[in-house]
């Protein structure tokens, strides 16, 4: 598997204050990768120096085994960069099409791509709008329309569902779903639930320092722990889980969410007896899920 | 969907010229944009209708052939009275002086606000720093030259209206007047380049120029008056080869090398600004 993204010993300073510490991370292609960590932490310093938007103090960075802003990228790296927005003195179809025939297309080539990037996110209606008319979500979606101009083979997201209606988020993780097989994706969110959907490895920056998981090892490696979450109720939930046949152990996070450990090797269907003790029991499940959920692995 | 292929350096080169292009729809199809034209057009409409229009009357006048204080220098304007139309001689006197100002004002804002904004974030995921900076820089100079070229035209045809036989020629003193006023604008724009790419914001960048311009000309020429070759400072700031152009109207040392050069050192250093700036 090739290389998508090599960074070595990133460091970045602003002033006396250091953003980045030593990051070091290799990313392969065809991956999906979460980008998370508490609010600055680094994540749009990182997202910053691979877009080549900040220079980084020291260290190397490279992509596709060129440094970002190399002319060698463009058309292959698409961005939605955070704040950033369109010119509001423009139609949207002014400005799309002028990056583009940046890329290289034709003023026929650049319509259509236009219109098509605009279907992709279901917004083709505002082409002629200038930014100002839209809505919040509706500039967001247009941003994240540009990061798809020439189906570009890295697409970074910052905060793509950020400000988003459940609706349009959910057709954004939709959208990526269905690209995931064609383009790799950076994507830098708070929300947990959704990148645990979308995902297959995580860098977790806290205080500019960086750790990298394998989201999919993570859970083979947890097998022995279901993530549980309970309907509200009266009963005595920790006791009742705790006497289901097969049951190590139970952690309670919360009145209602429990890890519950098991020993996946004596009891190899050990998820249906949860269900038929759950049912035994009177507890009414909402969630079950394989092994810790994201937010459990990354900040337990 | 994939791009038509390019060259690199076909792809350089179509970058510069997109963003060039876009730089005339800025002015001509923005809200922005009208303002600054509408405002220019009155400016010119006054120049034109009153000075240019009574200009026989003008260079006519005994005494002004003699030496005209302009800005505290002795000017001698004296050639202007050989010229085929004197409404293009009255329009050159007033170009020169007012044209860099007017550069100044309608190209204050080539990168600064979509910094602001966050634009050139989109941008630069498809062209690279110089690309931008170069394109930006002669869109605005394409801008400036039409500007010119339409005052310029529309002296010339007033003179032409009063006298049509002398327009062949006028012609190259059209093409003197207009490179002279080209050649003294560069500068200017590439000023507004570096200030843009140095403090991102165009209504700073106007200040900059406008007031502190003339405070650091103050201060080098009392400076200089002490230390005589601190005098050679004078070459950095725009507009410092003015009264020598506008007494000659002539391709000569001044009026080439000078703009030539400042406009390369700017563009230099706007260009080591920007490609080491955060965005």
């Amino acid at each position: 598997m090739s290389t998508l993204i090599s960074c070595q010993n990133v460091n970045k300073f602003f002033g006396s204050k250091q953003a980045l510490k030593d990051v070091s991370f290799e990313l392969n292609v065809g991956e999906t990768t979460a980008l998370v960590g508490p609010n600055g932490a680094g994540k749009t310093t990182l997202f910053s120096i691979l877009c080549n938007y900040h220079l980084p103090s020291s260290g190397d960075v490279s992509i596709f085994g060129k440094k970002p802003g190399s002319t060698a990228l463009v058309g292959r790296v698409g961005a939605l960069p955070q704040d950033a927005q369109l010119d509001p003195r423009f139609a949207i179809k002014h400005q799309l099409e002028l990056y583009a025939k940046l890329q290289g297309f034709s003023k026929k080539e650049a319509q259509s791509e236009c219109l098509r990037v605009l279907e992709r996110v279901e917004l083709s209606h505002v082409l002629n709008e200038r930014p100002a008319a839209l809505s919040h979500g509706m500039r967001k979606r247009v941003t994240i329309a540009q990061a798809l101009i020439g189906s570009p083979e890295l697409v970074m997201l910052d905060e793509p569902t950020a400000g988003l209606d459940p609706a349009n988020a959910r057709n954004i993780r939709q959208l990526v779903m269905d690209l995931s097989g064609d383009a790799s994706f950076i994507i830098s969110s708070h929300n947990l639930d959704e990148l645990e959907r979308l995902c297959s490895t995580v860098l977790l920056l806290e205080q500019g320092n960086l750790s990298q998981q394998e989201i999919g090892q993570q859970a083979a490696n947890n097998q022995q722990s279901i993530t549980l979450l309970l309907e509200p109720t009266e009963l005595a939930a920790t006791e009742l889980l705790t006497s289901i046949q097969g049951v190590k152990g139970i952690e309670m996070v919360n009145k209602q969410e429990f890890i519950v450990k098991y020993d996946a090797f004596n009891s190899p269907t050990f998820d249906i007896e949860l269900i038929q003790g759950l049912q035994q029991h009177g507890l009414q499940y909402r969630q079950l899920t394989k092994g810790l959920s994201l937010e459990q692995q990354l900040f337990a | 969907m994939q791009p038509t292929t390019t060259l690199p350096q076909q792809g350089a080169m179509r970058s510069v010229w997109l963003i060039s292009q876009f730089e005339l729809t800025r002015l001509f199809l923005t809200k922005r944009g009208a303002v600054l034209l509408a405002a220019f057009a009155i400016v010119w409409f006054l120049i034109l209708k009153y000075p240019v229009s009574y200009s026989v009357g003008i260079l006519g006048n005994e005494s002004f052939g003699d030496n005209i204080t302009v800005f505290s220098s002795q000017l001698n304007l004296d050639y202007l009275l050989q010229w085929a139309y004197s409404e293009v001689a009255v329009y050159w006197l007033f170009a020169i002086f007012i044209f860099p100002f007017i550069a100044v004002l309608m190209t204050s804002d080539q990168t600064a606000s979509d910094a602001t904004r966050g634009t050139i974030r989109f941008l630069l995921l498809r062209t690279s720093r110089n690309q931008l900076l170069f394109g930006r820089f002669i869109g605005q100079l394409i801008i400036i030259s039409i500007l010119i070229a339409l005052t310029m035209f529309a002296a010339f045809a007033m003179g032409v209206w009063r006298e049509p036989g002398s327009a062949l020629t006028a012609i190259p003193q059209l093409l003197l007047v207009a490179s002279n006023l080209v050649l003294v604008c560069l500068p200017f724009i590439a000023l507004m380049a570096l200030f843009n790419s140095w403090i991102q914001s165009s209504k700073l960048s106007v200040v900059f120029t406008i007031i502190l311009l003339p405070i650091v000309t103050g201060i080098i020429s009392w400076l200089s008056g002490h230390i005589s070759v601190l005098e050679h400072l004078l070459m950095a700031i725009p507009g410092v080869q003015l009264t020598d152009t506008v007494q000659m109207a002539s391709f000569h040392y001044s009026s080439i090398t000078i703009p030539l050069v400042q406009t390369a050192a700017y563009l230099g250093l706007a260009q080591f600004v920007l490609t080491r700036k955060a965005l």
